[in-house]
């Protein structure tokens, strides 16, 4: 009878703990999150494409990945935004359809993260978007695609 | 006990459940998380993860408006048509055809044919049981208000996306296949209809021959999944049809290369590179010839 009281505590902060790692970043937060995005990439005279829910599961998912077809002629950009002002722990990298790395927000050695990459692109293809969380322990962001011509 | 037991043991799975609802692009087993994740989840179509990558159908719109083209409404699905699909094939189809024609008219701000596309989209998603996905009522207020074209976008296309979404989540990736080939077969044909209009076509005709690559995208996950449906199988047999149309056109690119500089707040990259292109006047007659015949059997 004990030993089943004791599981069924575990149970509970088990349960617990999970609804706190959705706590942390939920829909609304992560919206908030992409409408910031959007707010930097207006300026910019970017029209909106995607957006794309950045939830880490505290930690479970250090890398999310997304894909999409870049056409020549066009202007791309992949803005992030999470809790800090600088973006720091969220960083974004950009690879070819081989896979080759075209750019990355995170300047490692400098330990900065810019919140956005711009791609003018002059080869259509398969482009994958990586959104990694770096050294943090906040698990949250939103990103938004925009294109302009 | 056992009741009790049993309430925190669903408790916690319900819990976790909710977590991965969350996380449509997210795979549940690895660090590394992919788009594909949902279908993998729900095993329907193989390979349908391919169509997050499908560029919407706003682009070609923004492009044909950048070329300083006039807004044709002629070019566009009736929208007096909508009552006439009934089958949900059909609907998912025509939905896809209607939504690049609401980007179309969106972007040259054309606020009442927008509204109408707005209304067949409505029709045909309350066919198909999507509708609730849709904020109509506000995106309607928006475009007849002349809100800000980026809010606009913002809201119609984030609602499409989360239809393709839950369609996919609910096992109904079929669905999502007929909307997202018509969307882009739509803005295919409209980029075509254009440059045959063009004078100077050479940047659509690029953009264009560039669409060869998305098609064959298309055609793999049809064919792959064309035993699923004579629905799916009919239409891997049309989008073939552009596949073979599409043969002896290419757009070539020479080696790229990359330039990365640092502007203000942001990562910038330049690409660089030669292009080649085959398309003579005679493959483009051939292939728009072919995507009339092909639009003309789904917007019948």
């Amino acid at each position: 009878m004990e030993r089943r009281s004791i599981f069924i505590v575990l149970l509970l902060i088990l349960n617990t703990l999970s609804w706190r790692v959705q706590a942390q970043c939920e829909a609304s937060v992560i919206e908030a999150y992409n409408t910031q995005c959007l707010e930097k990439i207006k300026p910019l005279g970017f029209n909106f494409l995607k957006n794309y829910k950045l939830d880490g599961q505290g930690g479970n998912k250090r890398v999310i990945e997304v894909s999409y077809v870049f056409s020549t002629g066009t202007t791309y950009v992949i803005a992030v935004a999470n809790a800090h002002a600088e973006n720091k722990g969220l960083a974004i990298t950009l690879f070819d359809a081989q896979r080759n790395k075209v750019a990355s927000s995170f300047i490692e050695d400098k330990k900065v993260y810019y919140p956005a990459i711009q791609l003018e692109c002059k080869k259509t293809g398969i482009y994958y978007i990586s959104f990694s969380f770096v050294d943090t322990k906040e698990f949250c962001g939103g990103a938004v695609l925009g294109f302009k011509r | 006990m056992k009741k009790i037991f049993l309430a925190v043991l669903i408790g916690t799975l319900f819990t976790a459940c909710g977590g991965k609802e969350e996380t449509s692009e997210t795979k549940e087993n690895d660090e590394t998380t992919t788009e594909e994740t949902t279908e993998n989840a729900g095993g329907v179509f193989k390979g349908i993860e391919v169509l997050n990558s499908i560029p919407d159908p706003v682009e070609t719109a923004a492009l044909i408006k950048d070329l300083g083209i006039r807004y044709d409404k002629s070019a566009l699905n009736d929208v007096n048509k909508k009552s006439s699909y009934s089958k949900s094939h059909e609907q998912a189809l025509n939905l896809g055809v209607y939504s690049a024609d609401l980007a179309y008219a969106n972007i040259y701000s054309q606020n009442q044919d927008a509204i109408d596309y707005l209304t067949a989209i409505k029709e045909m998603a309350d066919g198909i049981n999507i509708s609730q996905y849709f904020d109509f009522e506000k995106i309607k207020q928006m475009t007849s208000e002349g809100t800000d074209l980026e809010e606009l976008l913002k809201v119609t296309l984030s609602n499409l996306h989360q239809v393709n979404e839950e369609l996919q989540k609910e096992q109904r990736g079929e669905m999502t296949v007929y909307i997202v080939s018509g969307g882009w077969l739509e803005a295919l044909y409209l980029s075509c209809y254009v440059a045959k209009e063009a004078q100077n076509s050479t940047e659509l005709k690029e953009y264009i021959a560039d669409q060869k690559i998305i098609l064959a995208q298309i055609v793999n996950l049809l064919s792959n999944n064309k035993d699923k449906s004579t629905h799916i199988a009919n239409l891997h047999e049309q989008f073939s049809k552009i596949a073979t149309a599409y043969e002896p056109i290419s757009l070539v690119y020479g080696e790229v290369e990359d330039t990365e500089n640092k502007q203000g707040d942001e990562i910038v990259v330049e690409q660089a590179t030669d292009v080649k292109l085959n398309f003579s006047d005679a493959d483009f007659n051939t292939l728009y010839d072919t995507i009339v015949e092909v639009r003309k059997e789904i917007i019948k």
